[in-house]
């Protein structure tokens, strides 16, 4: 035992420090841990709860759709304020109110992410008011590329004369033998033809993905919408 | 007649007195990093303390913890050698002290939120003693900044763990609603808004920054503390002087221009970016490690002005809020090409022999920095098109 203890001692001594450490260092750890860590998580739903999202609505002012593409109204401290934000509800900048802290702006992302009151997967890019040229862009199963679609609207700005689809998805691969419809914008085009044909909502198209097809479908609920704003309509 | 050092890293100045060796400085460190251990106790337990937000028990836990990085380290260091073949104790000594174990873990230790597991903290120590040093064949031979190697390795793969035990902030800023849950940097780069009234004003101004009253790393909110600390160094010669100050100093320039080109001119915002994170604690502690960074002047030099472009790129661009642990350890790969290329321009005095060093150091330089701010630049502008999610912009 003696000559174990000569041989062996040094390392076992060394050993039981670290699991002297593991467990009395862990318990002391945890300890102090379960005394903040609930107000951590408390104290996020807290300023959570400070600050409401009243609504979020599409911006239409074409001078300014392409960098403050929604406005939100909120309530902080009894005041209702109202700002732009971006197409990841992050904030741009107050219409309504002075620039309230940052956990204010942070609680609006928050709530707009959190209760899906409007999709961002479509947006509004460019409005010619004289040519009447609207650029809108989507994003659909290959989110670095999103789909861009240029519509041309009638004189009375309630339908759709023409369109030109630019988009880089292609349905036509090895993942996709069954599908024959050719690369995209097969699928946008047969679905804008769809609309322009008076179909609404859009019926989704063979061999589209299922990305495409609700991106397309929320272009067109926003398009309807941007033609309302013009005081047109579909 | 000039006489040359061989060897290994670091090379040292044996000048002033015959006890002037790597011991010694070591200890100088060790010294140096003392005030930045006790601001950390005191702000993270003894105010809080004082506050009537924790008990006494929980009063003493800071310290602990910051003790306990370097302790594991050194008894990890320790079982190591064993392992390795120094069984008794002699040689066990021999090898421990020059070996100088428990500084990794005390880096590390300062560089984590207050509410990291113990467990982790050995997970760590472990990476960074075993793994970032003596796998790599021990003091003066390793890669990487060991410490920094353990703050990546739990950053990469443990975060998770140290938020839901509390993550960074103590038991009174946890109470604060300004801070939102989130540390400046990451206020920052969740927001994307870059108004002082966004970033800096939810944790006070610019004064609490400077005093290191805002929540972050256990060590390294207090630019006070650490600037005591590098004066202390840089008398001592145990850090060259420069080397932090270029890099804090280009690391102030770019932010200014990044802040410019985003709307905002004044000099609160590049304060902030240096008073923020670990800009500071880094350059006085991590970017003047001897072993991990170029020897010669103009490498030191070279090396802060790439690693402030890299920081820059991390923080305002990637996704990494905080910026300086991994642009260093990207930074520590490079550090021997630095090193060979700013010797030979030196050795040739900037003249023609040295024309392709010069240009591929410096070209490299150059692209770093302009890429790096103008991504920068654009990036918390008003508008963020959805399709730059995706990266192809």
């Amino acid at each position: 035992m003696k000559k174990f203890i000569q041989d062996k001692g040094l390392i076992i001594g060394l050993w039981l420090v670290v699991i002297l450490i593991f467990v009395f260092g862990g318990m002391y750890s945890r300890y102090v841990s379960s005394l903040v860590a609930p107000d951590e998580v408390e104290n996020e739903q807290r300023y959570y709860d400070k600050v409401g999202l009243v609504s979020l609505e599409y911006n239409f002012d074409f001078e300014t759709f392409t960098e403050k593409p929604y406005i939100a109204t909120f309530t902080y401290e009894g005041e209702t304020l109202v700002s732009y934000v971006d197409l990841t509800f992050g904030y741009v900048e107050m219409i309504t109110g002075v620039e309230p802290e940052g956990f204010v702006l942070s609680a609006v992302k928050h709530h707009s992410e959190q209760e899906d009151i409007l999709s961002n997967l479509a947006y509004l890019i460019s409005y010619d008011e004289n040519s009447k040229t609207l650029v809108m862009g989507a994003v659909g199963f290959v989110p670095a590329a999103p789909i861009q679609v240029e519509f041309v609207l009638n004189d009375s700005s309630d339908g759709v004369a023409s369109y030109t689809v630019t988009s880089s998805e292609n349905y036509d691969n090895e993942y996709n033998t069954a599908y024959n419809g050719g690369a995209g914008p097969t699928v946008e085009n047969q679905m804008i033809d769809q609309y322009m044909a008076g179909t609404y909502p859009v019926d989704s198209i063979s061999g589209a993905s299922e990305g495409t097809g609700i991106a397309m479908q929320e272009l067109f609920a926003l398009l309807n919408l941007f033609m309302d704003s013009l005081e047109g309509g579909n | 007649m000039a006489r040359f050092a061989g060897g290994k890293a670091p090379f040292l100045r044996i000048a002033d007195n015959k006890n002037h060796g790597t011991g010694i400085i070591m200890r100088d460190f060790l010294i140096g990093l003392l005030p930045v251990i006790l601001f950390a106790w005191y702000k993270n337990g003894i105010l809080v303390y004082t506050q009537g937000n924790i008990n006494v028990w929980e009063m003493f836990y800071p310290l602990f913890f910051i003790l306990m990085g370097g302790i594991i380290s050194f008894v990890m260091e320790a079982i190591a050698f064993y392992m390795m073949g120094a069984k008794d104790k002699e040689s066990l000594m021999v090898k421990l002290k020059t070996s100088y174990g428990v500084i990794p873990g005390l880096i590390l230790a300062l560089m984590l939120p207050m509410y990291t597991p113990i467990w982790v903290l050995m997970f760590g120590c472990f990476v960074a003693n075993i793994i970032g040093k003596l796998l790599f064949g021990g003091f003066g031979h390793n890669v990487f900044n060991p410490a920094l190697l353990g703050y990546a390795a739990i950053k990469f793969g443990l975060m998770g763990v140290i938020n839901s035990a509390g993550g960074y902030f103590n038991a009174s800023e946890v109470l604060i609603d300004a801070y939102a849950g989130a540390t400046p940097l990451a206020m920052l780069s969740v927001n994307k808004v870059l108004t002082y009234n966004a970033v800096v004003a939810p944790f006070g101004n610019l004064w609490d920054f400077f005093l290191g009253l805002t929540p972050g790393g256990v060590g390294e909110t207090s630019v006070l503390l650490i600037l005591i600390s590098y004066i202390w160094l840089s008398a001592r010669k145990v850090i060259k002087w420069y080397t932090p100050l270029v890099y804090v100093g280009a690391v102030f320039g770019l932010s200014w221009i990044v802040g410019a080109m985003n709307g905002q001119s004044n000099i609160w915002f590049p304060l902030y970016s240096i008073f923020t994170g670990g800009v500071m604690f880094g350059a006085v502690f991590m970017i003047t490690e001897p072993v991990t960074t170029p020897k010669n002047p103009l490498g030191k030099v070279v090396f802060a002005l790439l690693l402030a472009s890299l920081t820059i790129l991390f923080r305002f661009v990637g996704s990494l809020p905080e910026g300086v642990g991994t642009s260093l350890i990207v930074l520590n790969i490079f550090a021997l090409p630095i090193d060979k290329y700013t010797s030979i321009i030196r050795a040739h005095r900037w003249k023609k022999p040295a024309l392709l060093q010069i240009c591929i150091l410096f070209g490299i330089l150059l692209v770093l920095t302009i890429y790096a701010v103008t991504k920068a630049g654009s990036l918390y502008s008003l508008y963020l098109p959805i399709f730059n999610l995706g990266g192809i912009f």
